[in-house]
């Protein structure tokens, strides 16, 4: 059909070939790839496996799991208000964290792939605190940034507003929660810079001839030819946030009144607060289908809004 | 076409693995103290030459929860033993209570809980039905009181052994209250005496500082509250809910009254307190001058401003005050390859005198009378209010009670949840009664 997969063909003919003759290099391969395989089948596939027989199991951790059939997910969707709560501030989270993340991600990225004197210095130091950040000593910092007699209110202090107690509060918990990980823009904005500077500038060159302004090329050039980064930071942060659990764990707890409970928090008390791994382990399986959902939602919309090149090339 | 499928398809195969796996935090830094153990056979070979070489080195592996003091003290311990005893050396883990359980059912989960486990009343129950303690009976018990014995004992086998004696009281700002000029609260004062007091001290304080800590989602106050009003403990020894509608009323709108007042703190600060850390803890910050306290942390108490802390007797009603519970234990783990060595230690941990020179008071006041009578003269004053708290307590004190088997997280979580809605005034003591009977459910009435 297409050009990769005529390749792959040959590639895969010449790879069999080679097979009958030299059944050692499938196990050179293997031994290569060893460390990672090792790692998927005992830390990934294996758990996987278990949490899925333990999700139809009363396990408690320190007593033998017995079968209970349907009833963990019976119960969950049926009786369980704190699964509600929890599901919904995750919602909430995932809609307010992932556009505003992307948009300052992509902000930050396209000022950062400005033609100016000593440009990589700056991407440097506005990249470098991504690169110490370790998830809890930021959350440990913002919480001191943001708690009753932090930094924000000391400064608010200097201008005679009184201080505000933004992480204590149920009404502004979450949005501080946000704007913590908003700020974590690091990975998505190294993602866009790079697929910046993939956009061929004839593109603009020529749009420019033409008389179309910069948000004209904004809007026509760049936002298009970067819809499948945006694409794949979207689906990247979205999987990612649905997961929120470190800032929330250290910051908050999941409080005030469960204004910030958000479902991994909710899991993990269960699995570990009540010792409930049955439980828990349901709930992790409704959190996949939960993301799988969205994710797929995500793909069959970028349909309409994602474009590639080598699709336009491949019509025409 | 076939880039994007096969994009998708990479990118599928990526939520997948993303999606399970859950973040997990790995903490502690165990540090192996005592390497003492290397050159026990040439330092040792003018006393006891023949002794030494039959003896395995054994590595213990050692876990409790507590405060700075409490950790230096111990570890301090553990390479006074090692000196002692060359073969054993430890692996100690330490941490606060927070995580500390969530740590230990993982460790037990997986069969490799440590061999020395410090274990609480609350706890001892769940893991000696599991199995996952193993019976002591070979450490030396005969000087400890009968009471605090029998409280390690589940089905009359003794899985843990008491560390210590505790009650718990109130703990206030000596510096302060005496600066606002009012007298500081005395031993067996009454609920009306300590909310007069909060409103007579708080008129005396300027905005941003209270007086009294806001308990409205302190569970075991509540229930203290409730028992000294002779209608006994939240829950009934068999897991039945026993949360007296109107006692309970009457507490919460007391505490909606005193927030009002500015008595005790507003909700968005009282949530961020946490007991004894510097940092957090409301007394500490000079935000409350007075809170509930156990008397084992009178050390820890004391270092957050030496000698400015007291200890006084919970609030009293008409049936006591406060209560006396054992401290904490030390169990033996069932998985653990040393049992023998482990109970040894234990044995002289709780009856040696040079261990009780370094461990003072950091596990509440020493459980064998004899090491008791030892210690007495060298006590220093901040440990001497923690054992003034527990003798003033015991006249007055009531049974000691913890959450039956599978109550705990209502009291840790549900329960807090609900109170925190009322403290941050989104409904009213009547709805939240709703709510608490509700939740109470789950836990089975």
């Amino acid at each position: 059909m297409s050009a990769l997969n005529r390749v792959r063909q040959r590639q895969w003919k010449s790879f069999s070939l080679r097979l009958r003759g030299r059944w050692e290099s499938p196990v050179a391969g293997y031994l290569f790839i060893s460390p990672w395989l090792i790692g998927f089948l005992g830390l990934t596939l294996y758990p996987m496996i278990m949490s899925l027989y333990y999700a139809f199991t009363n396990f408690s951790l320190l007593e033998a799991p017995q079968w209970v059939g349907w009833k963990n997910y019976n119960l969950i969707l049926t009786n369980d208000d704190t699964f509600v709560t929890s599901l919904k501030v995750t919602l909430l989270f995932v809609v307010f964290s992932v556009p505003l993340k992307l948009i300052f991600a992509l902000l930050v990225a396209m000022l950062l792939n400005k033609d100016i004197k000593g440009i990589s210095a700056y991407r440097l130091m506005i990249y470098f605190p991504s690169l110490i950040g370790t998830s809890i000593a930021v959350a440990i910092l913002w919480k001191n940034i943001f708690s009753g007699d932090g930094f924000i209110n000391q400064i608010l202090e200097v201008f005679g507003i009184e201080g505000y107690s933004w992480v204590n509060d149920p009404r502004t918990a979450l949005s501080t929660l946000v704007v913590l990980v908003v700020w974590q823009f690091g990975s998505s904005m190294v993602i866009f810079l790079t697929g910046l500077k993939q956009i061929p500038r004839d593109y603009y060159e020529a749009s420019s001839v033409d008389g179309a302004s910069k948000i004209r090329q904004f809007f026509s050039i760049t936002l298009p030819s970067l819809s499948p980064i945006i694409l794949f930071n979207l689906v990247l942060q979205t999987i990612g946030s649905f997961q929120m659990f470190t800032q929330a764990f250290i910051i908050t707890k999941g409080g005030p009144i469960n204004s910030t409970y958000m479902y991994a928090l909710y899991l993990y008390d269960r699995a570990f607060g009540r010792l409930q791994m049955g439980y828990a382990s349901a709930l992790a399986w409704i959190l996949l289908i939960i993301i799988g959902i969205a994710t797929a939602l995500i793909f069959i919309s970028s349909r309409y809004w994602v474009f590639y090149e080598n699709e336009r090339k491949g019509k025409a | 076409m076939n880039v994007s499928k096969m994009r998708k398809y990479a990118l599928i195969a990526f939520v997948l693995v993303m999606a399970l796996s859950i973040a997990a935090c790995g903490s502690g830094k165990n540090d192996t103290i005592g390497t003492n153990s290397t050159n026990n056979a040439a330092n040792n070979n003018t006393d006891q030459p023949k002794e030494d070489k039959t003896v395995d080195p054994v590595k213990l592996r050692i876990m409790w929860w507590g405060s700075q003091t409490r950790h230096d003290a111990t570890i301090k311990a553990l390479d006074e033993y090692t000196k002692l005893n060359p073969h054993v050396t430890f692996e100690p883990e330490f941490s606060g209570w927070d995580g500390y359980w969530d740590k230990l059912s993982t460790q037990a989960a997986a069969n490799n809980a440590p061999d020395i486990i410090q274990m609480d009343a609350a706890y001892l129950a769940d893991y000696a039905a599991r199995n996952q303690l193993t019976e002591l009976t070979t450490v030396n018990l005969a000087s400890i009181d009968e009471v605090l014995l029998n409280s390690g004992k589940v089905q009359d086998k003794l899985y843990a052994v008491a560390l210590g004696n505790n009650a718990f009281g109130l703990a206030y700002n000596k510096e302060a209250i005496e600066k606002s000029g009012i007298a500081v609260p005395q031993n067996g004062l009454t609920w009306e005496q300590y909310f007069q007091f909060g409103r007579d001290v708080k008129a005396k304080l300027g905005d941003g500082q209270y007086a009294l800590m806001d308990d409205s989602k302190a569970l075991d106050m509540y229930s203290l509250y409730q028992m000294s009003k002779g209608k006994g403990y939240y829950v009934t020894d068999d897991g039945k809910f026993n949360i007296d509608k109107d006692t309970w009323l009457e507490w919460q709108n007391i505490f909606l009254k005193l927030r009002e007042e500015g008595v005790v703190p507003p909700a968005t600060l009282s949530v961020t307190d946490k007991e004894l850390d510097p940092n957090l803890d409301l007394m500490a910050q000079g935000k409350v001058v007075i809170r509930g306290l156990h008397a084992a942390q009178s050390v820890a108490l004391d270092t957050l401003k030496p000698g400015a802390m007291g200890m006084v007797t919970l609030p009293r009603g008409e049936h006591g005050a406060g209560w006396l519970k054992p401290s904490m234990f030390w169990s033996v783990a069932s998985s653990s390859k040393y049992q023998i060595e482990a109970q040894k230690f234990i044995d002289w941990f709780i009856n040696d005198q040079g261990a009780a020179d370094i461990l003072t008071t950091t596990r509440g006041v020493p459980v064998s009378k004899t090491v008791l009578d030892y210690m007495e003269p060298k006590l220093s004053p901040a440990d001497i209010m923690g054992i003034d708290l527990i003798k003033n307590t015991a006249p007055i004190a009531q049974p000691f009670k913890t959450s039956p088997k599978g109550w705990s997280n209502f009291g840790g979580k549900d329960y807090g949840t609900i109170a925190e809605k009322l403290m941050f005034n989104q409904i009213s003591p009547e709805q939240a009664w709703e709510e608490v009977v509700k939740k109470a459910k789950e836990y089975g009435i």
